[in-house]
Parts: C-alpha cells; sequence; structure tokens
C-alpha cells in the first residue's frame, strides 16, 4: 500500500469519525433543547402551588398523608443538628423524622443525643427490609416526632432502608443530612399523590446549591449566589437537569432518576420492590429504574413524577477534588443502574422508559462524556496534523460550546418562573455570567472525569459513601 | 379478536388523558419553537452568511453564533427588565397595601374610612381585592359583614362570579376560594356551579364554601357526595367534613371510606378516636382524662392527640395533654 493512499484513508476515516461527532454533539443538544424547551412550557403552564386556603385545609384535614422523613448520616458532626432542627420545623400536619446514624466514626450521633435529648428507646426495628444490624433505637424527650436509628455501618441505601423499616407513616422521603428542606416545600411534594392517588408512586422536586445563601435557625432567609465560582457553575447545572430534563421526562412518565437529596415514595411500593439497592452505588436512579422494571413488568399502571416548586437546598462541593470524587461515583451510579436493567434497553414491552428514556441514557448520560471526550481530542489531533479543516473544527467546537450556553441561560431564565427564584437581578447576571463560563473549561473537565467515572464503573469499582467537606449552614460553622 | 379490540380502544382512550394530552400539547409547541430557531439559523446561512463564508461549516457556525447569541441577549434583557419590574412593583404594593389593610382594620372596628377605602379601591384595584381577600381569610361573625357590606365587595362578588365560570384553570379557583370566603348567601349558584368543574382545587373550593354557609340548604346531599369525588377533593374538605359531622353526629362517618392507600391508617386512627369523638364539642373532664392517658402512651398516643387537636375533636384537652408533656419534659421528665 502506497503512503499516499494511506493518508487517504486515514484522511477519509477521520472525517467519517469527525462527522459523526458533530452529528451526535448536534443531536444530544438538539436533545437538551427540547428538554428545557417542554420544561418552559411545562413550567409556565402546571405551575399551580397550593392557595394559602388549599394549606389550611391540608392542614386541617385528617385524610393527609403522612410522611416519614428519613435521614441517613454518616459523619456528618457539621450540619446534622441544623438539618435535623430544620426538618423539626416544617410546615406540614403530620410527619416523623428518622435518622439513621450510619456507624459515624465522628460525633454525630454525640451530637444528636445531646441537642434533641434523645433517650434510649425500647421501641425494636424490624421490617420487611434485610438491613445490617441495628445497635440502639433512640426517641427524644421533648415531644418531637425524632427517632434516631443506631447502626453497623453498610452504606447509604442500607441506611435508608434501615429508615423505611422504621417509618410508620404511608410515604417516606429520603432527604441527605447536608440539605435544607423548605419550610413548606411537603405541601407541594405531596400534591402529586393526592392528585392520583392510586398510581403515583414516588415524587421528586428540586435541589439547588446553599453555598452562601444566608440561613438562619434552619432556614434559607436570602437566596444568594455563592461567591465561589465553582459553587455558581453548580447551580447552573442543578437548574439545567431539574428544570430541563426532569420536567421533560415526567411529563412523559419516564423518569430514571429521582436525586437521593429530596425524593418522596409509598412505603408500600419502595418495600415491593425490595427497597434501596445496597450493592448499587447510584440508590437513588437504581430504585427508580428497578419501579419501572418491576411495574411495567407486571404492567400495573404507575406515576412516577416530578414537581418543580419544592426545593431542597444542599451544600454543593467548593474543591475540584471533592467534585471529582463525587461527579466519578455519580457516573459509576448511573452506568451501574443501567447495567443492571439492560433488559429494559429499547424492549417495546418498557414502552417510553424502554424506547426513549433508557436509550437517552445509555447513548448521552452513559457514553456521551466518552464520545465527547473522544470528540475534542479527535479535533485538536487533526487540527495539529492537519488532518481536519480549520472550519469543521469551528463548526464542532461551535455547536458544543454555543449550544451550551444556550441551555444553561436558558435554565437560568426558567428558574424566573418558579417561586425560589434568585430575588435580586445582580444575582441573575452572576448566574448568567457563569451559565457562560461554565463552558469554557469546567464543563469540558466535568466530562473527562464523567468519562473516567464510567470506566470505574465498567471495571466495577466498588461502593463507599461519598466523602464531602461541609462548611455547614450557620455564618459561625461556615467561618 | 374482542379482546383486542377492547385492548387497542383503550390505548387509544389513553391517550385522551389531560396528562398526556399536556405531555403532547407542550412537546408540539416545543417542535414549533425549535423549528422556527432552525430556520432562522437556515436563513442567516442562506442569505447572508454562505454569502461572506463560501465553506459551509463555517457559514453555519456564524449562522448558529448570531441566532444563539441573539436569544442570550433577549434571555438577559428579559430578565432583568423583569427584575427591576418586579422589584418596582413588590415596593410600590407593599406601601399600598400596608395602607390598604390599615384603612380596612379601621372600617372594621371604627366603621370610619370608608370613603377613603373606597377611593383606594378605586385607584388599585387590584391591590384592594388582595388585601380584601386577606382581611375576609381571617375574619369571622360581625367583621365579616362589615366587609360584606363593603360598596366595592358587590362589584368584586359579580366579578368572581364572572370569572368562576369563565377564567382559565387559576383564575377560577381564586375566583371560588374568594367566593368561598365571602360567606354569602348570593353566592350559592356560582358555587354550585363550580362543584362541576373538572378542577380538584376548585371543586374543593367550592365545596368548603358551601359547608361554610350556613344558609345552605342541600348541605347533606353535597356531604354524602364526596366520597365519589377526586381524593384531591376528599383531602381538601375533610377537614370541613369533620366539624360537620361532629356538629351533626346523625351523618354516617364517611369521610374515610374512599378506597385509597391511606384508609387503614385513617381508620385506625378513628378507631381509637372514637370515645371522644362522638361526645359534644366541649371539653370534659373524660375527655381530659383520655386525652392525658394517650399522651402517656409515648409517640404513637402524642400522634393521635395531634390528630384530634387538628381536627378539632374533643376541644382543648388534647393541646392541654400535649402541653402538659411539653411541660414535663422541659422539667426533664421522661413522657
Amino acid at each position: 500500500m502506497s503512503p499516499s493512499l494511506l493518508d487517504i484513508y486515514v484522511h477519509r476515516v477521520y472525517f467519517f469519525f469527525e462527522t459523526g461527532i458533530i452529528v451526535y454533539v448536534f443531536a444530544i443538544n438538539f436533545i437538551y433543547l427540547f428538554l428545557v424547551t417542554l420544561g418552559f412550557f411545562s413550567l409556565r403552564r402546571h405551575h399551580t402551588p397550593f392557595s394559602a386556603a388549599d394549606r389550611d385545609a391540608i392542614r386541617r384535614s385528617p385524610l393527609t398523608p403522612s410522611i416519614s422523613l428519613i435521614v441517613p448520616s454518616y459523619n456528618e458532626e457539621v450540619s446534622v443538628k441544623e438539618s435535623v432542627g430544620c426538618m423539626l420545623r416544617l410546615d406540614y400536619p403530620s410527619y416523623e423524622v428518622i435518622v439513621v446514624n450510619d456507624g459515624s466514626k465522628d460525633r454525630t450521633l454525640e451530637f444528636l443525643i445531646e441537642e434533641f435529648k434523645l433517650y434510649k428507646s425500647a421501641r425494636s426495628v424490624s421490617g420487611p427490609i434485610e438491613t445490617k444490624t441495628v445497635r440502639r433505637v433512640y426517641e427524644s424527650t421533648e415531644p418531637v416526632r425524632l427517632l434516631v436509628i443506631d447502626k453497623m455501618n453498610g452504606g447509604k441505601a442500607d441506611s435508608i432502608n434501615a429508615g423505611i423499616n422504621a417509618a410508620r407513616c404511608d410515604l417516606v422521603m429520603v432527604v441527605d443530612s447536608d440539605s435544607l428542606i423548605e419550610r413548606d416545600g411537603l405541601f407541594e411534594m405531596v400534591k402529586p399523590f393526592l392528585e392520583d392517588p392510586e398510581r403515583t408512586y414516588a415524587v421528586g422536586g428540586t435541589v439547588r446549591a446553599v453555598n452562601d445563601c444566608e440561613v438562619r435557625s434552619g432556614m434559607v432567609r436570602q437566596i444568594r449566589t455563592s461567591k465561589s465560582i465553582l459553587a455558581n457553575f453548580q447551580s447552573v447545572e442543578y437548574l439545567r437537569a431539574f428544570f430541563g430534563g426532569r420536567v421533560g421526562f415526567s411529563l412523559f412518565n419516564c423518569m430514571l432518576i429521582i436525586s437521593g437529596a429530596f425524593g418522596l415514595f409509598r412505603r408500600d411500593k419502595a418495600i415491593e420492590v425490595g427497597g434501596f439497592e445496597d450493592a448499587s452505588i447510584g440508590e437513588d436512579m437504581e430504585l427508580v429504574v428497578r419501579m419501572h422494571h418491576f411495574y411495567r413488568d407486571k404492567k400495573e399502571p404507575y406515576r412516577i413524577a416530578y414537581v418543580a416548586s419544592p426545593v431542597c437546598w444542599t451544600e454543593v462541593p467548593q474543591e475540584w477534588k471533592i467534585l471529582h470524587r463525587q461527579r466519578k461515583r455519580w457516573q459509576r451510579g448511573t452506568v451501574d443502574s443501567l447495567w443492571r436493567h439492560r433488559e429494559m434497553l429499547l424492549n417495546p414491552r418498557y414502552g417510553g422508559v424502554g424506547l426513549f428514556a433508557f436509550p437517552y441514557f445509555v447513548m448521552f448520560e452513559m457514553f456521551g462524556p466518552l464520545i465527547e471526550t473522544l470528540g475534542y481530542m479527535l479535533t485538536v489531533v487533526g487540527l495539529v496534523f492537519n488532518i481536519i479543516s480549520i472550519y469543521v473544527a469551528i463548526l464542532f467546537f461551535t455547536v458544543s460550546i454555543a449550544f451550551g450556553i444556550l441551555l444553561s441561560t436558558s435554565a437560568v431564565m426558567l428558574d424566573e418562573l418558579t417561586p425560589c427564584r434568585f430575588p435580586y437581578w445582580k444575582n441573575t447576571l452572576t448566574l448568567f455570567s457563569a451559565a457562560i463560563l461554565e463552558n469554557f473549561g469546567f464543563r469540558q473537565v466535568l466530562t473527562v472525569w464523567r468519562a473516567q467515572g464510567l470506566w470505574e464503573g465498567i471495571r466495577g469499582k466498588k461502593t463507599s459513601w461519598g466523602v464531602m467537606v461541609r462548611r455547614g449552614f450557620s455564618p459561625k460553622q461556615a467561618s | 379478536m374482542l379482546d383486542r379490540l377492547r385492548e387497542a380502544s383503550l390505548v387509544v382512550r389513553s391517550w385522551f388523558q389531560p396528562r398526556r394530552r399536556a405531555a403532547v400539547t407542550a412537546s408540539l409547541k416545543a417542535a414549533i419553537l425549535i423549528g422556527c430557531l432552525w430556520t432562522t439559523v437556515w436563513m442567516w446561512h442562506t442569505r447572508y452568511y454562505s454569502k461572506r463564508y463560501p465553506e459551509m461549516p463555517l457559514s453555519l457556525a456564524w449562522s448558529l453564533l448570531t441566532v444563539i447569541g441573539g436569544i442570550i441577549f433577549a434571555q438577559a434583557g428579559c430578565s432583568a427588565v423583569l427584575k427591576l419590574r418586579g422589584a418596582r412593583l413588590r415596593k410600590l404594593n407593599t406601601e399600598v397595601r400596608t395602607r390598604m389593610t390599615a384603612l380596612l382594620a379601621d372600617y372594621i372596628s371604627t366603621g370610619t374610612s370608608e370613603a377613603e377605602l373606597q377611593r383606594s379601591a378605586k385607584a388599585s384595584p387590584r391591590d384592594f381585592e388582595i388585601c380584601l381577600t386577606g382581611a375576609l381569610l381571617g375574619s369571622r361573625g360581625y367583621a365579616l359583614d362589615r366587609l360584606r357590606e363593603l360598596p366595592g365587595v358587590t362589584g368584586l362578588r359579580d366579578r368572581w362570579i364572572v370569572q368562576s365560570r369563565k377564567g382559565v384553570t387559576l383564575q377560577r379557583r381564586h375566583a371560588v376560594e374568594h367566593l368561598a370566603l365571602l360567606q354569602d348567601p348570593a353566592t350559592i349558584m356560582a358555587l354550585e356551579v363550580a362543584l362541576e368543574d373538572p378542577n380538584s382545587g376548585v371543586v374543593a373550593a367550592a365545596v368548603r364554601g358551601l359547608l361554610r354557609m350556613p344558609v345552605y340548604a342541600d348541605r347533606e346531599k353535597l356531604i354524602r357526595s364526596i366520597p365519589q369525588r377526586p381524593y384531591l377533593v376528599q383531602v381538601l374538605t375533610a377537614g370541613e367534613v369533620t366539624s360537620e359531622e361532629l356538629a351533626h353526629p346523625a351523618l354516617p362517618a364517611f369521610a374515610m371510606r374512599s378506597a385509597t392507600p391511606w384508609e387503614l391508617h385513617e381508620l385506625q386512627m378513628r378507631a381509637v378516636t372514637r370515645p371522644v369523638r362522638n361526645r359534644k364539642l366541649q371539653t370534659t373532664d373524660a375527655d381530659r382524662a383520655t386525652c392525658s392517658a394517650l399522651a402517656g402512651l409515648g409517640e404513637t398516643g402524642r400522634d393521635l392527640l395531634r390528630l384530634m387537636s387538628a381536627v378539632g375533636v374533643a376541644g382543648d384537652a388534647p393541646a392541654e395533654a400535649l402541653g402538659e408533656r411539653l411541660a414535663a419534659a422541659a422539667r426533664g421528665g421522661r413522657p
């Protein structure tokens, strides 16, 4: 074979790959744009929160479903007191808080005992889901509906399962112990259950970054953007994920993920599918996918919904190292959940989930980072060795970056349609700037990290609690 | 064959469910919007950039950048304008509403400020409506009568009646809620019409409004119809219905009869609270003793007491028992 012929072949193959990647990036952005636009129409039309009179009626109604808030915690001494205190002050007529201490090595349990005057209860916790041994159960001497379960270390999913076993309410809500729920957030969360009690099995709410917001008495008093650019990037990312992706998928009952930081499930249905999977890394996504799998197999009509208005505020990492670990873990979780239920892929038996949501997650969420990383590498190498034209490279970067900016700014704009929007235009301006800047470096770094996560997921790395450096919510703690 | 036909008809019918219809409508709108966007990009490409940049990728990239840049600037501009306008309006409204609320309070308590109130209502009718509904929400008896006598209220009532039939869902719901707060016998017919509304929130507001109306004659029929209504309506009216049931013990305990996932739990709760539930509303010593015993049962008992307190069973006894437990806990005692 003559070198010139080889050269031609290399060029052709390269051109084929490059065009394929451009088409892929174009398709992924087109779908994102479609989801964001769906979010716009859906949020605008369906955002009808309960009125004051309705809330009053719910408070007085003996039919209001009760909620068990399950707070799995592991080494959360910095924020556990405040977040549990916040949960005990929620405005909802019937709920209990169950904190599950998963064998913390720090003073999480001691802090809880001290703060809420806990005593060792004679109550035993046993239920249909198998968990690690429960060492002790604590109840508060104060008339607050708080139960603390101290158990052997078994991971987040195991802790949630112990909480589900102990729960006495009809609905169970899983909340991260570093999160703060809006005081009246539970009203909006139960709304889909009240509208369609027979078929609604799970509901997810919105999670937003609390970094540098003003928090007093466990409540977010003033919504602000963070001083950290990394936190602002993540704020934009969260807005895009929730107001774009989840609203769109929820419309078609195809939502494959409910955030582990803020999800409400019917207890009986969570138990029926076997609770959270201990061996899974992304236990929140895995449970939702399993619910789809199980109930579609059973041909049982069900609904897994998303509501945009109730907000759970959570601390997002402000350090690159922790963010790196978190994103790799999330990607591993996605890979793990999709692999476990691979039978659903393109299977018409699973309806929209099998034919649309699952392939979307496999193509764009699972393999997306790999293909995008490959795209960047191929473009740069092709430019260096003069294999591709500069114009094709420009088109690739335009599609990739300009669309990214459009999606992020649109998500910031969608925030204006929700009640929890930023109050001042300066915040919006900061967020707009972050929405533009995140596309020059940050998104690419995340893509590479996710590709790493994909590789680790394929290799089958073991699960563990995510490590996160907590700053706490109050200014004193933060300083 | 028949089974398949039935299945097919079920599938077709399921497409007309409101939720799916909403999803399809939103998808169509999104597709049209994105189609417009692409048409604009293509027009920039064919009519302008392709002449300046003969290389197609470059021309397409410029067209995309132009359209995306335009959208981003429009978004930023809209957002800033909305924010500034919102802040200005909020500031103005706060002042007007504070003043109007003070005038309303003055009018109810002393009977003065009527003329000034009328002037303010004419100047900013929207603020007047908001302040009035706020006042209606917190008023009972004589204060409510006084508010109903306000000249501007008749006009508002008529508008709410029209809105309760013709507005969009949110408008209808607000209108019916406001009519319900007014407790005016003249609104009975409008509220009865609202009972047939497709939106559960509107129906619930209408039921609450009618049950609060002392002169409403068909209350028993209305109460008996509630278990057949959507669950959301049952939840949103159960508070009123429970009070009704307590006031008229002859009425059947219907509220818990819906086949919902929460039926069993509530029935259990009711079974435990029955000893005090069927007695008269005043607190008796026996109620106090029962509540005190319940408080001693730990968290389960306290849950029951909270429930009883929320639905107004046994007067003040549940709250008193809970309070005693709280005091005991504060003293260091173990519940």
